[in-house]
């Protein structure tokens, strides 16, 4: 046991240690600049900011520290990338032990679960104080989502709409037209039959659609469907997660990777493979549903794709999930006001203009995305998905990974054959609601 | 005589090491001790730990992948202690032969020892691959179809206590130096009374080098209990929690859900367990392990 309790409260006591020797994220620097808005006195306040990835030197967020701190001179920002693995420990244990960056960078999927803990500051009160910047330069859905009863709590980077890709030269060698705005589900999936092959052992070689394991391109699937894992607030999985609905399109969505009929690889088969982005890349997957994210990857193999609107369910109902990050306020931060300053500048039009510039992502300010609109042709559909997006169970209750754990071991015991869907789920909806008494 | 003067060096030389002891050892087992009677969220920060009793080790007692966890340990410790010894204390006499280049066999069957648990787990990844993988490939040369090692629940502990056979070499070292440790005049005496080689391992050999097993055995069932690594990186604990081993569970509970309390009851119960079957064999030795001085004393 030794080895990591003993591990972990070291962290931890450590850093108490360090912080109490230090004094804060704030110190004098004594070099005699003059602060301008905040009455005349010679403090340079410093702060800290943080993101996953991001760790080459010439990285955009590195840059716009340096912009801000030229433009700022009463403000001296450091940017502390993490690497993408070690990211929530990495913050979680600085949050922890009171060191925390004044400014870090949530993803959707973690935003509610931080906003419940009560670690991240409500920002309607500096928008309010602030005339000079106003939330309607966004996204409406983005700023709707950064909402949780009715504060506001983050301020957008990026987003990423989760969309249909297709490999094209797939497409064409089984003579199929490439997907369309009229494609309904059952049109995706009796196209990906045609586009799944087997070798004479009749083991299948290509796939046609990956019905993925990834909780994201599920819940769109049963949104579509009419259903979804939870209530709105998530707090009752009985009848949602085991109804009938649910497992009826749970049926259908695990028969895509099993049996005779298979058009879809397994969770396993994709591990195997090498993941379905690079099974795409090597001709042996015809579509998927992802964020836009793969297109880096995408762009440097000779994959050709494409993208489409995500297909339509039964009463034509489209859906999707934004995938988004956005920049939040250490609520035990020592210089709020100036934290703040720095969110504006992080995601603000200029900072939007400066990542949205290589086409990784798409800026979540109107004006830029109306520019990257007019321009783009291959993520058009990307873009549109945007106005389908709902709200995962991730971002409406911090009971989610209640229900995901539950949910995503039930299709795992699925696959391998050990329960039916119908047994599975009821299991889960059971065991998701005991835990949710307690 | 007491001299003050270089009993005062002796204290000076050995604070680091105490400090570091305190600091970094006892200081944090207490604070874990403590936490394993609160709750605390840590996201919330030192302030919010809140004293909660038992109530995590009334709440481990109910916990359905506790006892998972504590099984798959169980299974594993069980399993590839006895066999990692075996298997040592074999590679370990035949590295002891006097042949030429055994310098080279030494080197090789060490040499996985020094490499990261982290690269070994890459590298056996790859190994275990059901469609790339060397090992698959090789089955097929026997009309074998071999199974998806890691992805199934059936295969995936199996396959992590095979793997673990490749990192034995520290433990054939030690043994190696067991070995070399007993008197030649011994089995020579004993192959004047008519002993075979049979005869003279175990008669000779497993008494003269039982003080090693007894430390190899020790050490293999606190790394045995402790096992983490190689399920983090190639499993995950699964599939289907095949594979979540009790330290795997404690790091999730402390740093996937951030229960830092209940984490730390765990540990303190793995704690116990690991004290529980050291003590049993360090009791039990009296009865089989033998040291050359005793005679002396008796």
């Amino acid at each position: 046991m030794k080895k990591w309790s003993a591990g972990l409260a070291f962290i931890l006591m450590f850093s108490v240690v360090l912080s109490a020797c230090s004094s804060g994220t704030s110190k004098e620097t004594g070099s005699g600049k003059e602060e301008k808005s905040d009455g005349g006195t010679d403090k340079v306040v410093e702060l800290k900011f943080t993101t996953w990835g991001e760790l080459t030197a010439d990285s955009v967020e590195k840059k716009l520290a340096d912009q801000f701190n030229d433009s700022h001179p009463n403000i001296k920002v450091t940017f502390e990338p993490v690497p993408g693995d070690g990211y929530g420990t990495k913050l979680t244990t600085s949050l922890a032990a009171g060191q925390a960056p004044d400014v870090f960078l949530i993803g959707e999927g973690d935003y509610f679960k931080y906003v419940d803990k009560g670690v991240v500051e409500p920002l309607d009160d500096y928008l309010k104080s602030d005339s000079s910047f106003k939330t309607d330069i966004f996204q409406p859905d983005l700023i709707n989502m950064g909402k949780i009863n009715d504060k506001l709590y983050y301020l957008p980077k990026d987003f990423n709409p989760l969309a249909l890709w297709y490999n094209k030269r797939m497409f064409d060698e089984a003579k199929i037209p490439y997907p369309d705005a009229k494609w309904t589900w059952d049109d995706m999936i009796s196209a990906a039959k045609k586009l799944t092959k087997k070798d004479d052992k009749g083991k299948v070689k290509e796939f046609g659609f990956n019905a993925t394991k990834w909780e994201y391109p599920i819940y769109i699937y049963l949104w579509l469907n009419g259903t979804d894992i939870g209530n709105e607030d998530g707090t009752k999985a009985e009848g949602f997660m085991n109804s009938d609905k649910t497992v009826a399109a749970m049926e259908k969505y695990v028969a895509l990777s099993k049996g005779d009929d298979r058009v879809s690889p397994t969770p396993q088969d994709t591990e195997t493979l090498g993941g379905d982005s690079s099974m795409f890349m090597t001709d042996k997957l015809a579509m998927m549903v992802t964020g836009r994210w793969v297109k880096g990857d995408l762009d440097k193999s000779d994959v050709q794709y494409g993208s489409a609107l995500i297909p339509t369910g039964e009463g034509g109902d489209r859906a999707s999930i934004i995938a988004a990050a956005g920049w939040a306020m250490n609520a035990n931060g020592k210089h709020k006001k100036e934290a703040f300053e720095l969110m504006k500048w992080l995601s603000g039009t200029e900072a939007q203009k400066a990542r949205s510039e290589k086409g990784q992502v798409l800026p979540a300010t109107v004006a830029e995305l109306d520019q990257v609109k007019s321009k783009e042709v291959v993520d058009k559909p990307v873009i549109e998905m945007m106005d389908y997006a709902k709200k995962p169970i991730s971002m409406r209750s911090a009971n989610a990974p209640i229900f995901t754990e539950e949910f995503n071991k039930a299709i795992e015991k699925v696959l391998l054959d050990k329960s039916t869907v119908k047994d599975a789920l009821d299991e889960a909806a059971k065991t998701v609601d005991s835990k949710i008494k307690k | 005589m007491r001299n003050p003067r270089s009993e005062r060096a002796g204290y000076l030389f050995i604070l680091p090491w105490f400090l570091g002891l305190l600091i970094f050892t006892l200081g944090p087992m207490l604070f874990s001790l403590v936490l394993s009677f609160s709750k605390w969220d840590i996201i919330t920060g030192i302030g919010s730990i809140e004293f909660v009793g038992l109530d995590n080790f009334k709440a481990i007692f109910h916990d359905e992948l506790f006892y998972q966890s504590l099984k798959v340990t169980f299974i594993f410790a069980l399993v590839s202690v006895p066999l990692y010894q075996v298997v040592s204390i074999l590679i370990a006499l035949l590295l002891n032969m006097r042949t030429r280049g055994m310098k080279i066999f030494r080197m090789i069957y060490f040499m996985p020892s020094v490499i990261p648990a982290v690269a070994v787990s890459m590298m056996w990844i790859m190994i275990f691959n059901p469609e790339y993988g060397i090992l698959n490939r090789a089955l097929e040369w026997f009309g074998i179809d071999g199974p998806a090692w890691l992805q199934d629940p059936s295969y995936a502990l199996g396959a992590l206590i095979v793997m673990g056979i490749w990192g034995v070499g520290n433990t054939i070292i030690i043994y190696l130096s067991g070995l070399q440790g007993v008197p030649d005049e011994l089995y020579e005496a004993a192959q004047l009374d008519g002993a075979g080689p049979i005869r003279r391992f175990m008669s000779v050999t497993v008494p003269m080098i039982s003080p090693t097993i007894f430390f190899n055995l020790i050490m293999g069932i606190i790394g045995g209990f402790q096992y983490f690594t190689q399920a983090f990186v190639m499993t995950n604990g699964g599939p289907l929690n095949s594979t979540l081993f009790y330290n795997l569970y404690l790091y999730n509970k402390a740093f996937v859900s951030y229960e830092m309390g209940y984490a730390s009851a765990l540990s303190w119960i793995l704690f116990a367990i690991i004290m529980i079957f050291t003590l049993i064999v360090i009791r039990s030795s009296s009865m089989w392990v033998y040291y050359n001085g005793d005679d002396e004393r008796d």
